[in-house]
C-alpha cells in the first residue's frame, strides 16, 4: 500500500561567515548629529548677520537723532 | 578568574555610544527650544521680515533634531541579552591553555625529525634512524641528548604517541573556536547565572529602608522573611505587598484596593541580568534569535589584530572598552622582538672556538638563549696563581719562595662582551635570562616546533649527537677505524663554550619612530575626549545665550560668534570621529553567525551554536561574543538592528 507522506520545509541552518561589521548606528547618529550642527550654524550665521544689521541701524537712528 | 555571564546591552545605552546619545538628545531638545524662544524674541524687536529666510532653516533644523531624538529613542529601545567569551584580555574569563609537555631532549637530525636507535645492537650508533620498521619497533627506543635533559616537547616514557610532540606546541595560550563555541553553548543552561540584585540606600523613614529581619515584598507583593540588606538576592524586592507586613489587610483604602502597587518602593536594583530565561513556545510564537560574532585565527597575531580591530570599533560594549589591548600585543611582542641584552662572559676556550657574531648560545643549566648581534670586547682572561716554591742553592741552603704564574699565558681562555638578541625558549614560551656561573654552549637548529605560521626554530646545542663518555663509547665516534684514529680524524664536534660572569644591565636602544605606544581610548578615537568636553560646553553656552540674548544685542552678537566657533570646531570633530568608524573589517578573522527568529527558546540557540556548518578548522586563538534578542509582539529588535551592523 501507498504510504502519503508529507514534506516539512525546515528553516534553512544557520551557517557561519566571513564578517565585516560595520558601526552604521553609530555613524548614522553622528551623521545626523553633524548635520543638525551645520544647519543650526547656518541659522545662526544668518542670525548674526541680521543683529548685526539691526545694531547697525540703531546705531545709525541714535546717530542721526543726536545730530537732529 | 570571572566566569563568562549574560548581560544586557543597548546599543545607545552603554559606554561612550550612551554618552553621544544623551548629549545629541539634550542638545536637540535645548536647541528646539532655543530656537522657540529667539523666535519670539525677534518678534519682539519687529525684524521678523527681515529673518524669513532665517525661518526655513529653523522649520528644517527643527524637523532635523526630531529625527535626532527619535534614532536615539530607538536605538535605546533595543536591547539585547550578551555573552561574552574572552580568554585573552586582563579581565579574562575563561583560561586558555598552553599545549605542553616536558621529556627528555631526544636527538634530532637536520630536518627535526625524532631519532630512535637499537641500544642492544652490536653497534648501536649505525643503526640509528628517524623511521624505525613496525617489526622493529619493540627492539629500537629514543635516542637521548647526553646529558639528560628535561625539555618542553621531549620524550617521556608516560605518553606513547606516535606524533611528535614538538607538532603540538603554541608559544601562545590556545582558545579555540570550537571551545568559544561550546562555552556559549553551556552558559544557556548555567543554572547559577540568574539576575541578581543589590540593595538600594534611600533616604526616608526606616519603611523605605529595611533592615535585617524585616518583611519585606516579592514582585506579587507577597511577604518574603528573612531579609538582609547585606545580601544579594534573585528577585526584585519592594517595601510594601498587598497586604501589610503582619499579613492583614492595608487600612488605607486605596492601598487596599491596589494602589499599593504604584506606591511601593523597590529596594533593591538589578546588577546582573542573568542569562536570557527563554523556555520556547511553538503555540504562541515567542521567537528568539541570536547572532554570534567571533574572532578567531589560525595564528596569535592575525588574532590579536584582528581582536584589537574588532574591540576599539566596539568599544561601547564595556568588556571591549575595559580590554587593555597592550597585554596581547606585549606577549607578542615580548615573544617576537625582545630588546637586547648585554652580557658578559668569562673563560671563552679559543681551542674550541670564540664566540662569533651570528652564533646562537645557550645556558646549560638555566635557560637563557639568544643570537650573538656584536661583539664588543675581547680580552685575555686573567687567571694568575700564586705557587709556594722551595729552591736550593749549590751549598745545598733552602729557601722558599712565592711565584706569580700566569695559567694563560698563551691566551687560551678569553674574557668577551657581547650583545645578543635573546629568543624566547619553548619551555618558558618567554625569553630567560642567563646566569652567572652558568655555562654557555654554542647551539645548532635541529627542526623546528609549533605549527605554521608559529613555527620557531628548536635549539640544541651544537654537536649533542655525537656527544660521548670516555670509555665504552668512545670507539663509536673517536676511534670508528684504526685509520681515522691514526690521522686524527675525530667525529665528534665540539660547541664552542664559556661561562657568564654576568649580566648588563641594558639601556634600551634609541627607536626609531613612530613609535607604538600604549594606547588609551581617549587616544584610540581622535578627539574622543575633546567631543564630548565641547557638547557639553555647547549646551552650557546655549543656556547662557537664552539668558542673555533679549538684554543685550551685542552680547547676543558676541554669544553667536563664540557658538559658530564652536559649532565648526564641533563639525569638524564630528567629521574626524566618523574616520574613525570607516574601518574595514573584511581582511580579519571575524566570523558571523545568525541563527534568525526560532521558537526553541535558550536550547535552540545553544544547538544552533554548535552545529552551524561552514566554520574554518584550526582556529586555536578565539573569543567571542554573543547576542540574543527576544521577539516582543511579533517584533525582534535584534534582527532588525543588530544584524545590519553585524552582519553587514
Amino acid at each position: 500500500m501507498a504510504e502519503i507522506r508529507s514534506i516539512v520545509m525546515s528553516k534553512k541552518a544557520p551557517e557561519w561567515k566571513k564578517a565585516n561589521p560595520e558601526r552604521t548606528d553609530v555613524k548614522e547618529l553622528l551623521n545626523k548629529t553633524k548635520k543638525f550642527a551645520e544647519m543650526y550654524l547656518k541659522v545662526l550665521e544668518e542670525r548674526r548677520g541680521h543683529w548685526k544689521t539691526f545694531l547697525e541701524k540703531e546705531r545709525k537712528k541714535e546717530e542721526e537723532n543726536g545730530n537732529s | 578568574m570571572a566566569t563568562p555571564e549574560w548581560k544586557k546591552w543597548t546599543i545607545a545605552d552603554a559606554g561612550t555610544v550612551k554618552d553621544i546619545a544623551d548629549t545629541a538628545k539634550e542638545l536637540a531638545e535645548q536647541i528646539k527650544t532655543t530656537s522657540t524662544l529667539a523666535t519670539t524674541a525677534m518678534g519682539i524687536v519687529k525684524i521678523i521680515a527681515e529673518l524669513q529666510s532665517a525661518n526655513i532653516f529653523l522649520k528644517a533644523l527643527e524637523a532635523i533634531a526630531d529625527e535626532l531624538i527619535k534614532s536615539i529613542q530607538d536605538m535605546k529601545d533595543a536591547g539585547y541579552y550578551y555573552l561574552y567569551v574572552d580568554p585573552y584580555s586582563p579581565i579574562k574569563n575563561v583560561e586558555p591553555v598552553t599545549e605542553k609537555s616536558y621529556g627528555f631532549e631526544q636527538l634530532r637530525d637536520d630536518s627535526g625529525r625524532p631519532l630512535y636507535w637499537n641500544t642492544n645492537a652490536p653497534d648501536p650508533e649505525a643503526t640509528t634512524t628517524h623511521s624505525v620498521p613496525a617489526p622493529m619497533q619493540h627492539v629500537f627506543e629514543p635516542k637521548l641528548a647526553m646529558p639528560r635533559k628535561l625539555v618542553a616537547g621531549g620524550w617521556s616514557p608516560y605518553t606513547n604517541s606516535t606524533v611528535d610532540p614538538f607538532s603540538l606546541m603554541s608559544p601562545f595560550p590556545k582558545y579555540s573556536a570550537e571551545q568559544v563555541l561550546k562555552t556559549m553553548a553551556e552558559a544557556f543552561s548555567d543554572p547559577g547565572d540568574v539576575p541578581k540584585y543589590e540593595r538600594i540606600q534611600l533616604e526616608g523613614p526606616p519603611a523605605v529602608n529595611p533592615t535585617k529581619g524585616d518583611i519585606v515584598f516579592n514582585e506579587q507583593g507577597d511577604p518574603v522573611a528573612g531579609y538582609d540588606p547585606e545580601i544579594v538576592y534573585g528577585e526584585q524586592l519592594y517595601n510594601m505587598g498587598s497586604k501589610n507586613r503582619s499579613g492583614s489587610d492595608h487600612t488605607n483604602e486605596d492601598l487596599k484596593n491596589g494602589m499599593w502597587k504604584s506606591s511601593r518602593i523597590k529596594i533593591n536594583a538589578k546588577i546582573k541580568s542573568g542569562k536570557p530565561n527563554i523556555q520556547g513556545n511553538t503555540e504562541f510564537g515567542a521567537g528568539s534569535s541570536a547572532i554570534v560574532m567571533l574572532i578567531a585565527a589560525p595564528s596569535y597575531e592575525i588574532f590579536i589584530e584582528s581582536f584589537n580591530a574588532f574591540s576599539k570599533l566596539f568599544s561601547d560594549i564595556p568588556e571591549f572598552m575595559e580590554a587593555s589591548l597592550d597585554k596581547l600585543m606585549d606577549t607578542y611582542k615580548e615573544f617576537t622582538d625582545p630588546p637586547l641584552q648585554t652580557i658578559n662572559l668569562t673563560m671563552c676556550d679559543s681551542q674550541y672556538g670564540l664566540f662569533a657574531v651570528g652564533d646562537v648560545i645557550r645556558g646549560v643549566n638555566y635557560g637563557g638563549l639568544g643570537t650573538i648581534s656584536e661583539i664588543l670586547s675581547t680580552e685575555a682572561t686573567s687567571i694568575v696563581s700564586t705557587a709556594l716554591y722551595t729552591i736550593t742553592d749549590d751549598i745545598g741552603i733552602t729557601r722558599r719562595t712565592l711565584q706569580e704564574k700566569d695559567g694563560n699565558s698563551t691566551g687560551r681562555y678569553q674574557d668577551m662582551v657581547i650583545t645578543i638578541k635573546p629568543i624566547a625558549t619553548k619551555e618558558a614560551n618567554a625569553v630567560e635570562t642567563f646566569t652567572p656561573q652558568d655555562s654557555v654552549r654554542e647551539q645548532e637548529i635541529k627542526g623546528y616546533w609549533g605549527v605554521a605560521p608559529e613555527k620557531y626554530p628548536n635549539y640544541m646545542t651544537k654537536g649533542a649527537a655525537t656527544f660521548q663518555f670516555k670509555g665504552v663509547s668512545a670507539t663509536q665516534f673517536e676511534e670508528t677505524s684504526p685509520m681515522s684514529k691514526r690521522k686524527g680524524i675525530s667525529k665528534r664536534i665540539y660547541p664552542k663554550y664559556g661561562t657568564v660572569s654576568m649580566q648588563k644591565l641594558t639601556v634600551p636602544v634609541e627607536s626609531i619612530s613612530p613609535d607604538f605606544n600604549t594606547i588609551a581610548s581617549y587616544q584610540v578615537i581622535p578627539m574622543w575626549n575633546e567631543f564630548f568636553e565641547m557638547l557639553e560646553n555647547f549646551v552650557v553656552s546655549v543656556k547662557g545665550y537664552i539668558a542673555t540674548s533679549s538684554a543685550f544685542i551685542q552680547d547676543m552678537i558676541d554669544t553667536l560668534n563664540e557658538l559658530i566657533e564652536f559649532l565648526e570646531e564641533m563639525i569638524e570633530t564630528i567629521t574626524k570621529f566618523l574616520a574613525f568608524f570607516e574601518v574595514d573589517l573584511s581582511g580579519a578573522g571575524i566570523y558571523a553567525l545568525h541563527i534568525e527568529d526560532q521558537q526553541e527558546g535558550n536550547a535552540g540557540l545553544a544547538s544552533g551554536i554548535t552545529s552551524a556548518s561552514g566554520l574554518p578548522k584550526n582556529l586555536g586563538y578565539a573569543a567571542g561574543i554573543v547576542f540574543v534578542g527576544v521577539e516582543v509582539g511579533g517584533f525582534n529588535a535584534l534582527d532588525k538592528f543588530m544584524a545590519p551592523i553585524l552582519m553587514a
